[in-house]
């Protein structure tokens, strides 16, 4: 029996705008995503997606409706949660070493025992050997595994992940995916994925959900059943993968164009 | 664009040239009696005045006390600017409040201060170190404000999720962000405190650099006043070298450093 490791109820967020009416980002967003599963949400850009993670993660706090985290409601920032940003949130005055201690030097692990399993973690995202670089001495594609280091070090159950890769050249992007799915394969976290590409959600996914245009609601969600292990670059290929693509990209597309000519979708 | 390569060695050339060419036009215009070294002194004057302070070593004692004031009040300056720019950026009212009120401060020329300072301080050192001090703190207070309130809202989320408590948030994020500008405005805080000092001495004082020159230009001495500058001068250019030095240690995280 699976237990539901996030669950949102009915969660609507309004921003206000000065001078203007308040923006209604979110409506009455309700999903669940059980334990250790790798969930993927897709949707047009504008479409509430990272406002969702920032208001799973606590760090905004929605107009009305309910998260729960692991069971708990959630109020304030989490840190039992592991967050990706879009962009680079890495601490630019330490090394790659200090930034994926940071974590446990924060929950006061001591600091020979935070060196060690900060440089296991290096060692495992393949950046050994650079250790004492700082971030802006590294490539993109090289911050991003820093960045997921400095998230798994300290174990949490929850990864959310903002568009983690959409910034990298394909290739890149290609290899983190397989190693991140070779990780979570491993590691069995609950992942909650943001994209905007339809392909690599489909990919990496159990599931996938469907997002509508402003303001964001869920239309559909989709199981992927295709087998595991994967391999990103040869499921692009699989028949069920193409069958798949079509079915939702249908859905997708009619939200992309609905918010690309600012008209509201009905469907 | 393209890189333009120089050839270090050619500019290094044309410097020395062109220096050594004006020192042999000044001394030339001089001895032809073209300059009247009344108002214009001659390099050759200037370099025996300073042969003369090297001889007796009153030019150290006096090179001593201008940097002691400096240091002081940069010391004071950085600290003060740093605590006021820190407590204004953490709170919402304090800095509205008095951003207005340090900006408007910031904008009056602070070097006409100086007689102020003499009159209520004295001739002594005090003065000199609260002239540079009043220069340094607003550059260190502004630099220290903008480090805290434009730090990456995304580094602050990161650090909060990371488990980072307040103390952490300031010691690992708000910190380091404004050390990182204060660094940046280091050359002109340093070059800020030296100005005090040296004004503060010109104005009123028995001893330091800027005295040298305010005595010299008492006793109708241009080579006396020359000379002072060239002290100024060599100072200016040695702690520039050390604060270039300094910079390139404490930005090492920075995309491109020293020079
Ligand atoms: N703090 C905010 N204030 C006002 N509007 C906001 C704020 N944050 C996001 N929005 C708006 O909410 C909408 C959804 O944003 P976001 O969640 O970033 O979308 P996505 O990640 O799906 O592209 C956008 O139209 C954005 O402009
Ligand atoms: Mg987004």
């Amino acid at each position: 029996m699976s237990q539901v490791q996030i669950r949102l109820e009915r969660i609507t967020m309004r921003f206000r705008r000065r001078g203007q009416e308040p923006f209604t980002a979110l409506q009455d967003v309700s999903f669940e995503v059980e334990a250790g599963r790798f969930v993927s949400v897709v949707g047009p850009s504008g479409c509430g997606r990272s406002t969702t993670l920032s208001i799973i993660a606590g760090l905004l706090t929605p107009t009305s409706g309910e998260v729960w985290l692991d069971g708990q409601p959630v109020s304030g920032v989490q840190t039992n949660v592991g967050f990706m940003f879009q962009r680079d949130a890495l601490f630019p005055w330490k090394t790659v070493l200090d930034n994926v201690m940071a974590g446990l030097i924060f929950r006061k692990v001591p600091r020979q025992k935070a060196r060690d399993k900060a440089l296991e973690w290096i060692r495992r995202v393949g950046l050994s050997g650079f250790e004492h670089h700082y971030p802006y001495q590294l490539s993109g594609g090289m911050r991003k595994r820093v960045s997921l280091a400095q998230t798994l070090v300290y174990g949490p159950q929850t990864l959310l992940m903002d568009e983690p890769f959409s910034a990298l050249d394909v290739q890149t992007r290609d290899l983190m995916e397989n190693e991140l799915l070779a990780l979570w394969q491993e590691l069995r976290k609950t992942v909650l994925f943001i994209t905007h590409d339809l392909e690599e959600a489909i990919a990496l996914s159990d599931e996938v959900i469907v997002m509508t245009a402003a303001p964001g609601r869920v239309k559909a969600r989709y199981a992927i059943d295709l087998p595991r292990p994967r391999n990103v670059l040869d499921i692009r290929t699989d028949l069920h993968f193409m069958q798949l693509y079509e079915q939702i990209w249908a859905d997708l597309r009619d939200e992309v164009m609905a918010s690309h000519s600012g008209i509201r979708s009905t469907s | 664009m393209e890189q333009r390569s120089v050839n270090t060695r050619l500019v290094w050339t044309v410097r020395i040239v062109l220096l050594v060419g004006f020192l042999a036009f000044w001394e030339g215009g001089v001895r032809a009696g073209i300059l009247d070294p009344f108002f214009y002194s001659s390099p050759g004057q200037i370099l025996t005045r300073l042969a003369q302070w090297t001889r007796d070593g009153s030019i150290f004692q006096h090179i001593g006390i201008t940097l002691w004031e400096m240091m002081l009040g940069f010391t004071i300056g950085t600290l003060v600017g740093m605590v006021l720019g820190f407590i204004m950026a953490r709170s919402a009212y304090l800095g509205a409040i008095f951003e207005p009120v340090m900006a408007l401060f910031n904008a009056i020329p602070r070097l006409v201060l100086a007689p102020l300072f003499i009159l209520w301080l004295g001739l002594g050192i005090g003065s000199k170190v609260v002239m540079s001090l009043a220069l340094v703190v607003f550059v260190v207070f502004f630099a220290t404000y903008t480090g805290i309130r434009e730090v990456d809202p995304a580094l602050i989320a990161n650090a909060r999720i990371l488990g980072a408590g307040s103390n952490d948030l300031t010691r690992h994020v708000l910190i380091p962000s404004a050390l990182s500008w204060i660094f940046s405005s280091l050359r002109t805080s340093v070059g800020f405190a030296l100005i005090g000092a040296v004004v503060g001495e010109y104005l009123g004082s028995t001893r330091g650099v800027g005295y040298l020159v305010s005595f010299a230009e008492s006793m109708f001495d241009a080579g006396g006043v020359f000379a002072g500058l060239v002290v100024m001068v060599i100072m200016a250019g040695g702690l520039d070298f050390l604060i270039g030095r300094v910079e390139a240690r404490l930005t090492a995280w920075k995309p491109q450093h020293g020079r």
